[in-house]
């Protein structure tokens, strides 16, 4: 460590020290109490270590960022998507891009397993892959000036790779959509509260629409604030409207019914003006979004529970798992996705963040800090769902095929799996928080609710508030859900229409509105689809669902972690091809086991083709198989095994695509060196700003210096553009 | 630091991640480079810049 003071020295071997404690403890305890307070130091930890010393050896070596060069931002600077933007805001601005429900919901269903491989898969995953991930992608498409990871595929790998990355955007894009929506069912079906409030962010968020058009132009803030003061009333009039006979059983709505409502609500508000309802409810998920974050955070800091779960359950080893099929290895890393490693972020990191960067430098703090952070709301998430009674979490996050539907039923199948809770804890669980009942609940947002309300309600209300955190907990989530799948649909729209726009102009006009229209039904209809048959699915949609969602993901990732291990080996840069190229062999070899598995496998519990035979053959001979009731949830359960697993085997077709065809390109360069550089020319930079949140000792001198001269931070720099500015 | 500059720089925070300093951004911007174009008001400028918005939606992840 040349340059490195003493002081240094002490606080890092200090962090270093504190934070391999903290693993010692989470991974050596045994049947004794652990305190959830050491999963968040042994995270915090682990990351300021990479942050500080690998992230920086990225930067500095592999990328070789250069605070001489002018980005996009500054260059191409046009008031509308190119433009230079404090660090600080920039972070904010991708870090909610990046996080929503994912984080929170991947880790409750990977704690069936024990809350340490999925912990380790969060911390060291992101730290080697997530991170490295949004960071590369995020530097090589600011020196394209902003470009889409689509572009760069074909660019770099060629048309084959190109197309097969195009579909793997959209096809990951349909099955996030279609899982996050189902999460939204399952956490309202049968709860008029929750949809009561859920359904109330609609009229809050036109009004917010119209005001900020209308009444007051540009105030956002005045108006978010109004907008929460609403909800936060819409979340506890839902307690009226609960004890209220009628309307409870207005709001009262079956699964089918809601997948009715969301699907006519995506298309509506994909259709509709941005202002009207995107931007608003934008606004407001993104705030409830830090806060509620924030809030958990604080919570599980002042209340420090104690882990319930264990470090390892038995189904990490037998794979024989309720609340997802399959062994440790692939699958923890296939449900944890959000967090770890997740491709959908490097979407975000070649859209609108790259225009938007001040210095080059810059990436290190919003590329791999921005996801750091996300990982920690992943951490939050596994503590959320690792504190609550084991007989609990499996009566919530069994499917109904196993739990069955009620109280009674739920405890015998508990004990069969090898825990204990008994009917009356499980209705009092669902008194607490005014439900009907907690069994079967799955898609993890009611458990994290469940989560969030033990830990808010110790410290703000007690017992009396259990229920309003709850459905507070439910309101954040399903709230930026429903945001995604607004904004999700209107991309996929764009994408249909660009792609169809080829074959047949008209289509392709943004502002032809029949064509608007019927590609946002076609979009619609694709992921309305995986949603209908996740809810009627008898053997539980989130079960059959989520791995293909974790898959897509990984693919996506697979996509980019390719295509920047191509620019590096064609930049010359073999050397350090290793940075992109082992999380890239790691993510492969995870998401082509799972395909395969998913696949081939001969156990029915796994493999989606072994699923489909049985019940085809029970079918021919006119038999029923548990947990299907009549022939109707027979055919279902054949229609649906075979569309996943049709879907499973072309993911993982389409990564080996695109890995042979980078492969390709990497030998034809290694034999013949490297190739010119597709980035945009070097221009030298006029702007100052710091690199990191915290701006150094010289950072701060040369602010100081240009403000002498009548410039603040983030200024043109007055006089010598060739003057050196690197740290 | 103070309660004051705490504030300060909460409200710095707030207004620039959410937007509401874009106006004035764009009013320095119009005055300092063309002088004598006439500058849109603030609805006209906020209008514009939502409706911008309409063909490039930004994708929320996960």
């Amino acid at each position: 460590m040349r340059g490195m003071s003493l002081r240094s020295v002490i606080v890092w071997t200090l962090v270093a020290l504190v934070g391999a404690i903290a693993w010692a403890v989470l991974a050596l305890a045994r049947g004794e109490n652990v305190s959830a307070a050491w999963l968040i130091v042994a995270a915090l930890g682990s990351y300021a270590i990479a942050y500080r010393f690998y992230a920086r050896f990225i930067v500095n070596r592999v990328l070789r960022v250069d605070d001489r060069r002018a980005t996009p931002a500054e260059r191409l600077e046009n008031d509308i998507d190119y433009q230079p933007t404090d660090r600080r805001v920039l972070l904010g601005h991708h870090f909610a891009a990046i996080a929503g429900a994912g984080p929170l919901v991947g880790p409750v269903l990977a704690a069936q397993m024990g809350y340490l491989p999925g912990t380790i898969w969060i911390i060291v995953g992101v730290i080697f892959a997530g991170a490295v991930q949004d960071m590369v992608t995020l530097f090589f498409s600011m020196r394209r000036d902003g470009k889409s990871l689509g572009q760069m595929a074909r660019e770099e790998i060629g048309p084959v790779g190109g197309v097969a990355a195009l579909l793997a955007v959209f096809s990951i894009m349909i099955i996030l959509l279609a899982v996050l929506a189902l999460v939204v069912v399952n956490a309202l079906a049968r709860s008029p509260w929750g949809t009561f409030s859920i359904a109330m962010t609609i009229p809050i968020a036109l009004f917010m629409g119209f005001y900020l058009r209308m009444i007051r132009p540009g105030r956002v803030i005045e108006t978010t604030v109004i907008g929460v003061a609403l909800l936060l009333f819409a979340i506890g009039a839902g307690a009226w409207v609960d004890n209220n006979e009628t309307l409870a059983g207005v709001f009262t709505l079956s699964p089918e019914a809601l997948v009715v409502a969301l699907v006519v609500y995506g298309f509506l508000a994909s259709v509709l003006p941005v202002w009207m309802l995107l931007a608003p409810r934008d606004y407001l998920s993104t705030f409830m979004k830090i806060g509620a974050i924030g809030l958990l955070a604080v919570g599980v800091l002042i209340t420090l529970p104690t882990l319930q779960n264990p470090a390892f359950t038995k189904f990490a080893f037998n794979g024989q798992g309720p609340v997802f099929a399959g062994s440790l290895f692939p699958f923890v890393f296939i449900t944890i996705a959000c967090g770890a490693l997740s491709g959908f972020h490097s979407l975000i990191a070649s859209g609108t963040t790259p225009k938007m960067i001040q210095k080059e430098s810059q990436v290190r703090l919003i590329g791999y800090g921005g996801m750091l952070m996300e990982s920690f709301v992943a951490v939050m998430a596994m503590a959320a769902a690792s504190i609550l009674d084991q007989g609990l979490y499996f009566a919530m996050n069994s499917p109904a095929g196993v739990v069955g539907q009620t109280a009674q039923s739920a405890a015998a199948a508990v004990a069969n799996l090898g825990f204990t809770v008994t009917p009356a804890q499980l209705e009092a669980a669902a008194r607490a928080v005014q439900e009907q009942t907690l069994v079967a609940r799955t898609g993890g947002a009611p458990t994290l609710a469940v989560g969030m309300s033990e830990i808010f309600s110790g410290i703000f209300g007690g017992n009396a508030f259990k229920a309003f955190w709850y459905h507070f907990a439910i309101m954040f989530e399903a709230l930026f859900i429903l945001t995604t799948v607004d904004a999700g649909t209107r991309v996929g729209r764009f994408m249909v229409q660009d792609t169809l726009g080829n074959v047949w102009k008209p289509l392709g006009r943004v502002s032809w509105k029949p064509g608007l229209w019927a590609t946002s039904a076609a979009v619609v209809a694709a992921w309305g689809y995986f949603l209908y048959a996740g809810v009627i699915d008898p053997l539980g949609g989130i079960n059959q669902l989520f791995p293909l969602f974790g898959i897509a993901n990984q693919l996506l990732a697979a996509v980019a972690l390719t295509v920047a291990t191509t620019i590096l080996i064609k930049n010359g840069k073999a050397r350090y091809a290793w940075v992109p190229g082992i999380p890239l062999a790691w993510d492969a070899a995870v998401t082509l086991t799972a395909s395969w598995q998913k696949v081939f496998s001969a156990d029915p519990k796994l493999g989606f083709f072994a699923q489909r035979d049985r019940y085809q053959s029970a079918l021919d001979q006119g038999q029923l198989l548990a947990p299907a009731k009549d022939i109707g949830d027979m055919r279902t359960i054949v229609t649906n095994s075979t569309v996943d697993g049709i879907l499973a085997a072309l993911f993982a077709v389409l990564i080996v695509i695109v890995i042979l065809d980078a492969l390709r390109v990497w030998l034809r360069v290694l034999r013949t060196g490297p190739e010119p550089t597709t980035e945009t020319p070097f221009v030298p930079s006029r702007l100052v700003a710091p690199a990191g949140l915290f701006p150094t000792r010289q950072e701060r001198e040369l602010e100081r210096e240009l403000a002498l001269v009548g410039r603040g931070g983030g200024a043109e720099l007055p006089t010598d553009p060739e003057r050196d500015l690197r740290p | 630091m103070t309660t004051a500059d705490v504030v300060r720089a909460v409200r710095w925070y707030l207004r620039e991640v959410t937007g509401e300093t874009a106006y004035d951004r764009y009013v320095a911007h119009a005055r300092g480079a063309h002088g004598d174009a006439p500058v849109l008001s603030r609805r006209e400028f906020e209008r514009r810049r939502m409706d911008a918005r309409e063909v490039r939606p930004g994708s929320r992840c996960c």
